[in-house]
Protein backbone atom coordinates (compact mmCIF):
# COMPACT_ATOMS: atom_id res chain seq x y z
CA UNK A 1 0.00 0.00 0.00
CA UNK A 2 1.67 3.36 -1.38
CA UNK A 3 2.56 5.80 1.75
CA UNK A 4 1.64 9.46 0.72
CA UNK A 5 3.19 12.46 2.12
CA UNK A 6 0.48 15.19 2.67
CA UNK A 7 0.52 19.25 2.79
CA UNK A 8 -1.89 21.07 4.05
CA UNK A 9 -2.88 24.50 2.72
CA UNK A 10 -4.92 27.21 2.60
CA UNK A 11 -7.39 29.00 -0.34
CA UNK A 12 -7.83 32.55 -0.30
CA UNK A 13 -11.43 31.70 0.42
CA UNK A 14 -10.20 29.75 3.55
CA UNK A 15 -10.85 26.91 2.78
CA UNK A 16 -8.29 24.09 4.16
CA UNK A 17 -6.74 21.29 1.81
CA UNK A 18 -4.17 18.18 2.64
CA UNK A 19 -2.47 17.55 -0.83
CA UNK A 20 -0.23 14.88 -2.18
CA UNK A 21 3.53 16.10 -1.47
CA UNK A 22 3.66 16.59 -5.29
CA UNK A 23 0.54 18.24 -5.80
CA UNK A 24 1.21 20.72 -3.24
CA UNK A 25 4.90 21.44 -4.22
CA UNK A 26 3.78 22.20 -7.99
CA UNK A 27 1.08 24.57 -6.43
CA UNK A 28 4.27 26.12 -4.31
CA UNK A 29 6.26 26.43 -7.42
CA UNK A 30 3.79 28.12 -9.48
CA UNK A 31 4.48 32.02 -9.32
CA UNK A 32 0.97 32.70 -10.93
CA UNK A 33 -0.56 30.67 -8.34
CA UNK A 34 -1.43 33.01 -5.44
CA UNK A 35 -4.72 31.01 -4.49
CA UNK A 36 -3.20 28.27 -2.55
CA UNK A 37 -0.47 28.87 0.29
CA UNK A 38 1.07 27.27 3.41
CA UNK A 39 -1.03 28.39 6.34
CA UNK A 40 0.55 30.52 8.83
CA UNK A 41 0.85 27.13 11.36
CA UNK A 42 2.14 25.04 8.91
CA UNK A 43 4.38 22.36 9.99
CA UNK A 44 6.04 22.65 6.60
CA UNK A 45 8.21 26.01 4.77
CA UNK A 46 8.74 27.00 0.73
CA UNK A 47 11.88 28.53 0.47
CA UNK A 48 14.32 29.09 -2.55
CA UNK A 49 11.94 26.42 -4.24
CA UNK A 50 12.52 23.81 -1.58
CA UNK A 51 9.26 22.24 0.45
CA UNK A 52 10.66 21.06 3.44
CA UNK A 53 9.28 20.12 7.10
CA UNK A 54 10.12 23.09 9.34
CA UNK A 55 13.05 22.10 11.81
CA UNK A 56 10.30 21.98 15.02
CA UNK A 57 8.04 19.65 12.99
CA UNK A 58 10.45 16.34 11.47
CA UNK A 59 8.09 13.88 12.55
CA UNK A 60 6.03 11.51 10.51
CA UNK A 61 2.91 13.26 11.64
CA UNK A 62 1.77 14.18 8.26
CA UNK A 63 2.45 11.09 6.64
CA UNK A 64 -0.94 8.91 6.20
CA UNK A 65 -1.76 5.58 4.30
CA UNK A 66 -4.37 5.55 1.31
CA UNK B 1 -27.01 16.70 -26.22
CA UNK B 2 -28.05 16.84 -30.13
CA UNK B 3 -31.62 17.71 -30.28
CA UNK B 4 -33.40 14.96 -30.50
CA UNK B 5 -36.70 14.71 -32.50
CA UNK B 6 -39.94 13.06 -31.14
CA UNK B 7 -42.49 11.16 -33.45
CA UNK B 8 -45.12 12.03 -33.97
CA UNK B 9 -44.44 15.58 -32.88
CA UNK B 10 -46.39 17.52 -30.37
CA UNK B 11 -49.43 19.15 -31.63
CA UNK B 12 -48.01 22.81 -30.64
CA UNK B 13 -44.46 24.00 -31.59
CA UNK B 14 -42.04 24.31 -28.27
CA UNK B 15 -41.96 27.25 -27.17
CA UNK B 16 -39.29 29.79 -27.76
CA UNK B 17 -38.09 32.32 -25.09
CA UNK B 18 -37.52 35.61 -25.35
CA UNK B 19 -34.05 37.18 -24.73
CA UNK B 20 -33.24 40.62 -24.22
CA UNK B 21 -29.78 39.88 -24.23
CA UNK B 22 -27.22 38.77 -27.48
CA UNK B 23 -24.04 36.87 -27.15
CA UNK B 24 -21.36 37.82 -29.31
CA UNK B 25 -18.12 35.89 -28.75
CA UNK B 26 -14.74 37.68 -28.53
CA UNK B 27 -11.41 36.78 -30.38
CA UNK B 28 -10.80 33.02 -28.86
CA UNK B 29 -6.87 33.36 -28.13
CA UNK B 30 -6.52 30.41 -25.61
CA UNK B 31 -7.75 27.06 -24.48
CA UNK B 32 -7.65 25.37 -21.14
CA UNK B 33 -7.05 21.37 -21.76
CA UNK B 34 -8.05 18.80 -19.47
CA UNK B 35 -9.30 15.40 -19.62
CA UNK B 36 -12.89 13.92 -18.88
CA UNK B 37 -11.73 12.06 -16.49
CA UNK B 38 -11.11 15.29 -14.46
CA UNK B 39 -14.90 15.57 -13.84
CA UNK B 40 -16.60 19.16 -14.24
CA UNK B 41 -15.84 22.66 -11.97
CA UNK B 42 -17.93 23.25 -8.84
CA UNK B 43 -17.44 26.78 -10.11
CA UNK B 44 -15.44 27.67 -13.15
CA UNK B 45 -14.92 30.94 -12.47
CA UNK B 46 -13.59 29.83 -9.23
CA UNK B 47 -9.60 30.98 -9.17
CA UNK B 48 -8.75 28.73 -6.37
CA UNK B 49 -10.42 25.34 -8.36
CA UNK B 50 -8.43 26.38 -11.47
CA UNK B 51 -5.29 26.58 -9.64
CA UNK B 52 -5.70 23.26 -7.85
CA UNK B 53 -5.46 21.83 -10.98
CA UNK B 54 -3.24 23.81 -12.61
CA UNK B 55 -1.15 22.22 -9.79
CA UNK B 56 -2.80 18.55 -9.66
CA UNK B 57 -0.55 15.83 -10.83
CA UNK B 58 -3.86 13.42 -11.54
CA UNK B 59 -6.55 13.02 -13.73
CA UNK B 60 -7.82 16.47 -12.81
CA UNK B 61 -4.81 18.74 -14.35
CA UNK B 62 -5.59 20.75 -16.52
CA UNK B 63 -3.00 23.03 -18.76
CA UNK B 64 -3.45 26.25 -20.21
CA UNK B 65 -2.04 26.81 -24.12
CA UNK B 66 0.03 29.54 -25.16
CA UNK B 67 -2.07 32.56 -26.86
CA UNK B 68 -3.05 31.91 -30.16
CA UNK B 69 -5.19 33.95 -32.89
CA UNK B 70 -7.25 33.32 -36.31
CA UNK B 71 -9.59 31.45 -34.59
CA UNK B 72 -11.72 29.83 -36.61
CA UNK B 73 -15.29 27.88 -35.88
CA UNK B 74 -17.04 26.98 -38.89
CA UNK B 75 -20.93 26.63 -38.85
CA UNK B 76 -22.33 23.65 -39.57
CA UNK B 77 -24.40 22.66 -42.48
CA UNK B 78 -27.11 20.72 -43.55
CA UNK B 79 -26.65 17.26 -45.41
CA UNK B 80 -28.40 16.56 -48.03
CA UNK B 81 -29.14 13.71 -50.38
CA UNK B 82 -31.02 13.68 -53.46
CA UNK B 83 -31.58 17.34 -53.82
CA UNK B 84 -32.41 18.58 -57.44
CA UNK B 85 -32.51 15.77 -59.15
CA UNK B 86 -35.17 12.90 -59.28
CA UNK B 87 -33.95 10.83 -56.17
CA UNK B 88 -36.00 12.57 -54.04
CA UNK B 89 -40.01 13.62 -53.88
CA UNK B 90 -40.37 17.03 -56.26
CA UNK B 91 -35.83 17.24 -55.88
CA UNK B 92 -36.42 18.87 -52.48
CA UNK B 93 -33.81 16.39 -51.22
CA UNK B 94 -33.99 14.57 -47.95
CA UNK B 95 -31.90 15.61 -44.52
CA UNK B 96 -29.22 12.88 -43.94
CA UNK B 97 -27.11 14.95 -41.38
CA UNK B 98 -24.98 17.94 -40.84
CA UNK B 99 -21.13 18.66 -41.35
CA UNK B 100 -19.05 18.50 -38.49
CA UNK B 101 -17.63 21.73 -36.80
CA UNK B 102 -13.56 21.86 -36.71
CA UNK B 103 -12.09 24.42 -34.51
CA UNK B 104 -8.59 25.76 -36.26
CA UNK B 105 -6.75 28.24 -34.62
CA UNK B 106 -2.39 29.51 -34.98
CA UNK B 107 0.08 29.87 -32.79
CA UNK B 108 2.72 32.47 -33.88
CA UNK B 109 6.17 31.82 -33.54
CA UNK B 110 5.97 29.28 -31.34
CA UNK B 111 8.68 27.39 -29.25
CA UNK B 112 9.34 23.85 -31.17
CA UNK B 113 9.63 23.04 -27.59
CA UNK B 114 6.45 23.52 -26.79
CA UNK B 115 4.47 22.42 -29.81
CA UNK B 116 6.33 19.33 -29.18
CA UNK B 117 4.19 18.55 -25.54
CA UNK B 118 1.07 20.22 -27.50
CA UNK B 119 1.38 17.31 -29.83
CA UNK B 120 1.31 14.82 -27.15
CA UNK B 121 -2.41 15.78 -26.15
CA UNK B 122 -3.57 13.72 -29.98
CA UNK B 123 -2.73 10.64 -27.54
CA UNK B 124 -5.70 11.46 -25.50
CA UNK B 125 -9.41 10.30 -26.61
CA UNK B 126 -10.77 12.28 -24.00
CA UNK B 127 -10.08 15.94 -23.83
CA UNK B 128 -12.28 18.66 -23.08
CA UNK B 129 -11.91 22.28 -23.30
CA UNK B 130 -12.68 25.78 -22.02
CA UNK B 131 -12.02 28.70 -24.08
CA UNK B 132 -10.42 32.19 -23.34
CA UNK B 133 -11.64 35.08 -24.85
CA UNK B 134 -9.50 38.42 -25.45
CA UNK B 135 -10.99 39.86 -22.49
CA UNK B 136 -10.17 37.16 -20.23
CA UNK B 137 -13.73 35.44 -20.47
CA UNK B 138 -14.57 31.39 -20.01
CA UNK B 139 -16.74 30.42 -22.61
CA UNK B 140 -17.72 26.65 -21.61
CA UNK B 141 -20.24 24.72 -20.97
CA UNK B 142 -21.34 25.91 -17.43
CA UNK B 143 -19.29 24.30 -15.05
CA UNK B 144 -18.11 21.57 -17.89
CA UNK B 145 -15.79 21.70 -20.04
CA UNK B 146 -16.12 21.38 -23.86
CA UNK B 147 -15.62 17.59 -25.27
CA UNK B 148 -13.17 17.25 -28.10
CA UNK B 149 -11.92 14.91 -30.26
CA UNK B 150 -8.83 14.60 -33.48
CA UNK B 151 -6.51 17.44 -31.87
CA UNK B 152 -3.69 17.95 -33.89
CA UNK B 153 -1.34 20.45 -34.20
CA UNK B 154 0.38 20.68 -37.31
CA UNK B 155 3.97 21.33 -38.54
CA UNK B 156 5.88 24.70 -38.58
CA UNK B 157 4.76 27.11 -41.41
CA UNK B 158 7.38 29.06 -42.80
CA UNK B 159 6.87 31.77 -44.66
CA UNK B 160 9.90 33.64 -45.38
CA UNK B 161 11.86 36.25 -43.06
CA UNK B 162 9.17 38.81 -42.74
CA UNK B 163 6.32 35.94 -42.05
CA UNK B 164 5.34 34.82 -38.87
CA UNK B 165 6.16 31.19 -38.85
CA UNK B 166 2.59 29.79 -38.06
CA UNK B 167 1.79 26.30 -36.28
CA UNK B 168 -2.21 25.66 -37.57
CA UNK B 169 -3.69 23.59 -34.82
CA UNK B 170 -7.14 22.01 -34.84
CA UNK B 171 -9.93 19.73 -33.41
CA UNK B 172 -13.37 18.81 -34.03
CA UNK B 173 -16.39 19.69 -31.79
CA UNK B 174 -18.92 17.78 -30.81
CA UNK B 175 -22.24 17.79 -32.61
CA UNK B 176 -24.44 20.81 -31.16
CA UNK B 177 -20.98 21.98 -28.85
CA UNK B 178 -22.98 25.35 -28.36
CA UNK B 179 -25.96 23.79 -26.45
CA UNK B 180 -25.35 25.27 -23.07
CA UNK B 181 -22.39 27.74 -23.96
CA UNK B 182 -21.38 30.00 -21.43
CA UNK B 183 -19.47 33.35 -21.51
CA UNK B 184 -18.59 34.24 -17.57
CA UNK B 185 -16.30 36.83 -16.68
CA UNK B 186 -13.47 36.18 -14.29
CA UNK B 187 -12.58 38.07 -11.14
CA UNK B 188 -8.72 37.08 -11.68
CA UNK B 189 -6.47 37.78 -14.87
CA UNK B 190 -6.20 34.37 -17.14
CA UNK B 191 -3.39 35.47 -18.99
CA UNK B 192 -1.43 35.98 -15.79
CA UNK B 193 -1.33 32.13 -15.53
CA UNK B 194 0.92 29.63 -15.98
CA UNK B 195 1.11 26.01 -16.21
CA UNK B 196 2.74 24.19 -13.25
Amino acid sequence: MPKYTYVEMESIKGERRKFIFEHAFRLLKNPSIKSWTLPEDSKWQYEKGNLTRRKSDQGPANEQTT
Amino acid sequence: MATQCVCPPTAELPDLGNSDCDVKLDLIVKIQLARAAGGPYADITDETELDNRLGAAVATKVVLTPNFADTDIPGTEIILTGQNDNTSPFGEGFRVGETSTTFTATFANLDPAIKDQLKAYECYTDLVIAMYDAKGKVISLGNDLIPISNFFVGSRQFGGRTEKDLYTFNFTLPLEWDNGLTVNALTYDIFSKVNS
